[in-house]
């Protein structure tokens, strides 16, 4: 892999080696990819040129950091055991709560007792730790204890249904031992190993037995071994085991070349797989999987207020974002509705540009139809009250004599309310058949009659009526303007 | 979780004002500008359809005017074309034998281009005087229009009370 190639990802991994060489796990399209620095300064140049770009950070605790503490807790879950650990760490060291960083993971359960491991740091020894990495720019989001990583990268590659295993990393220098029950992680061993692999094997033989019995429930238990690393030691071993145990004893033994794991020197190079991996790319591909998958957050060292912080910092930043966007949603709709209105402008005045030629011509034209109806209004029914009155003259019986007028026009049609004096009553009502038989009286109607009693015992009815009159009306000048509309 | 809680309702509360803030500050003017422009420009187009129209009828439209021109031809003030009406009505009835009771000035109609001058009178009279004078308003060229017509008889004689409201249309001052 050469320098120029670019990396970016949000999710990398590091762990850092005794020798201060530094590996960089990442996740490729289809297997892991495991970048080999040869310090942290060379690892700061590659993300100072953001040569690697990464979002989060996940590093290794090693163990030497880390007190691990056995637990048994009334808990249902890790959850529930996480919150009570907080109460227990000053029975577990001699420290204040609040000078210790914890973290935790299952082993086991008895009956209503959870038992758990309680890692645990000291906050200042986890801050020198970590001023190395911040040094270089790197402030992780997860610190995950390297057994544990460990433990995770093997758990990965483990066959079989055995519920009991013993883990083997075997290095160059060092023998990593790891005991699992039910997938739960339950000690770590560290062995030096001497230069004589023949010797080496024996010894790393000796404590793989001594760990299987250790795990073992009952002598029948059918314990795995997994073994990966050194081909030239774990072949031994795994012959040692056999000879001692019986081909078909207690032990299952596999040898694994784990995960496919691409390494690479940073500058270019291909190291070699299969067989050969080494304790701090265990750790990183172990550290990306836990992290990548967020599983066993409770494992995460990262100081609460660091975390805190983190949470905040990321508020602060989302709601930054989004205030950006709102403000440019706003900007946006404003500029929508500003657009649309310049386009209603231009209209306006491409509307005025067409009507100011045609104002000049037509502009009297308005006023003139007004005026029209105007004077149409004012000539219409020229006459009808003089032709009224004397058809009403004409139709109004001898008997019936009118003593009140009025006149008005509802609409465009007259009316006419009548009071009048008859002699009998019927007489009254036979004035509205009279009315029927006239040209422009349509229809009379006795609203009121009254009989009034006279002096010499004779009689008088007064009555009140309303008679409509026919809307036909006489052609005037302006009738013709009815007509003439836009 | 009670903190959390106020917190969430303090950033809703002002993210809630500042929502009201923008909108009103920044949207809502642009919004009215539209609607007004909307309303503008629709009033534009229909005064544009009318002209169009308007052109296609202008040369049936100044005929008929010629007509009726004469009648309507009164461009002075209001109190200057109700003298002018006033003169016309008394030129009317002194010629007849009835008593006027009573000259009322009715305030001027200004429609968009021309006024309307009401006149309300009431008379005393002979019922044949009466009828006179209202077959010469109807025929008189000034197109004067009774809009209510009252009559009251007195008993035994031919002796009538009679009101009239009566109506002329003159141009607009300046036209």
């Amino acid at each position: 892999m050469k320098e120029t190639t670019r990396i970016k990802t949000t999710w990398a991994s590091l762990s850092v080696a005794e020798n201060g060489q530094a590996v960089v796990c990442v996740k490729g399209n289809d297997s892991l990819r495991c970048l080999r620095f040869e310090s942290l300064e060379q690892l700061r140049r590659a993300l100072s040129q953001r040569a690697i770009v990464v979002r989060k950070w996940a590093v290794a605790a090693p163990r030497d950091l880390c007190i691990v503490k056995p637990l048994s807790l009334p808990a249902a879950d890790l959850d529930e055991a996480a919150r009570m650990i907080e109460f227990e760490v000053p029975s577990l060291v001699p420290l204040p709560a609040e000078e210790v960083i914890y973290g935790c993971t299952v082993a086991g359960r008895q009956g209503n007792l959870l038992d758990v491991l309680v890692y645990i740091v000291k906050a200042d020894v986890l801050e020198r730790y970590l001023g190395g990495y911040k040094a270089i720019g790197i402030e992780p989001q997860r610190i995950i204890p390297d057994i544990v990583a460990t433990h995770a990268w093997f758990k990965k590659v483990r066959r079989g249904p055995q519920e009991r295993s013993v883990f083997v990393l075997a290095g160059r220098q060092q023998c990593h031992i790891l005991t699992s029950e039910e997938s739960n992680f339950q000690s770590g061993q560290r062995m030096h190993l001497n230069g004589d692999p023949a010797a080496s094997a024996l010894e790393v033989a000796r404590e793989i037995l001594h760990q299987g019995r250790q795990i073992a429930a009952c002598p029948e238990d059918r314990i795995m071994v997994v073994l990966a690393g050194r081909q030239d030691l774990i072949s031994p071993v795994e012959a040692h085991l056999r000879s001692q145990m019986g081909d078909a004893g207690a032990l299952d033994v596999r040898i694994t070349a784990g995960p496919e794991v691409r390494r690479h020197r940073w500058g270019g190079g291909t190291l070699d797989g299969g067989g050969n991996e080494s304790y701090e790319d265990v750790v990183a591909a172990g550290l990306l999987e836990l992290s990548v998958a967020g599983k066993q957050p409770h494992t995460n060292l990262v100081p609460r207020g660091y975390l805190a912080r983190e949470r905040q910092r990321a508020l602060l930043v989302n709601g930054l974002r989004v205030g950006i966007m709102s403000l440019l949603l706003v900007f946006l709709a404003w500029a929508c509705l500003a657009a649309a209105n310049r386009r209603l402008e231009k209209t306006c005045a491409i509307l005025h540009e067409q009507i100011a030629p045609i104002q000049k011509v037509a502009g009297g034209v308005d006023r003139k139809r007004q005026h029209l109806r105007a004077i149409q209004r004012q000539l219409s029914n020229r006459g009808r009250i003089a032709e009224t009155l004397a058809e009403l003259y004409e139709t109004t019986p001898r008997a019936i004599s009118i003593s009140g007028l009025d006149v008005t026009w509802k609409q465009g049609a007259m009316s006419i309310d009548i009071q009048g004096q008859a002699d009998l009553l019927p007489t009254a009502f036979e004035y509205t058949e009279a009315v029927q038989d006239a040209n422009l009286l349509q229809t009379m109607q006795i609203i009121n009659a009254q009989q009034i009693p006279r002096a010499g015992g004779t009689s008088v009815v007064e009555f009140k009526a309303q008679c409509s009159v026919g809307p036909t009306a006489l052609p005037g000048v302006g009738d013709d303007a009815a007509g003439v509309k836009p | 979780m009670r903190i959390a809680r106020q917190t969430f309702l303090a950033v809703t509360t002002v993210l809630l004002i500042l929502a009201v803030a923008l909108f009103t500050l920044v949207i809502e003017p642009q919004l009215q500008e539209r609607k007004a422009r909307l309303v503008r420009m629709h009033e534009l187009q229909v005064r544009l359809a009318r002209l169009q129209a308007d052109l296609l009828v202008q040369n049936r439209v100044d005929r008929m005017y010629e007509q009726i021109e004469p009648l309507i031809a009164g461009t002075g003030t209001d109190q200057q074309q109700m003298s002018v009406f006033t003169r016309e009505l008394t030129d009317l009835y002194s010629t007849l034998n009835v008593k006027t009771r009573s000259v009322k000035l009715l305030p001027t109609v200004k429609e968009e281009f021309y006024r309307l001058l009401s006149v309300k009178i009431e008379m005393q009279g002979h019922i044949r005087d009466v009828l006179q004078f209202i077959l010469l308003i109807e025929a008189h060229a000034s197109g004067l229009r009774i809009e209510q017509f009252g009559l009251k008889a007195r008993e035994i004689t031919d002796e009538v009370y009679a009101s009239f409201l009566v109506t002329k249309v003159v141009a607009e001052s300046g036209a």
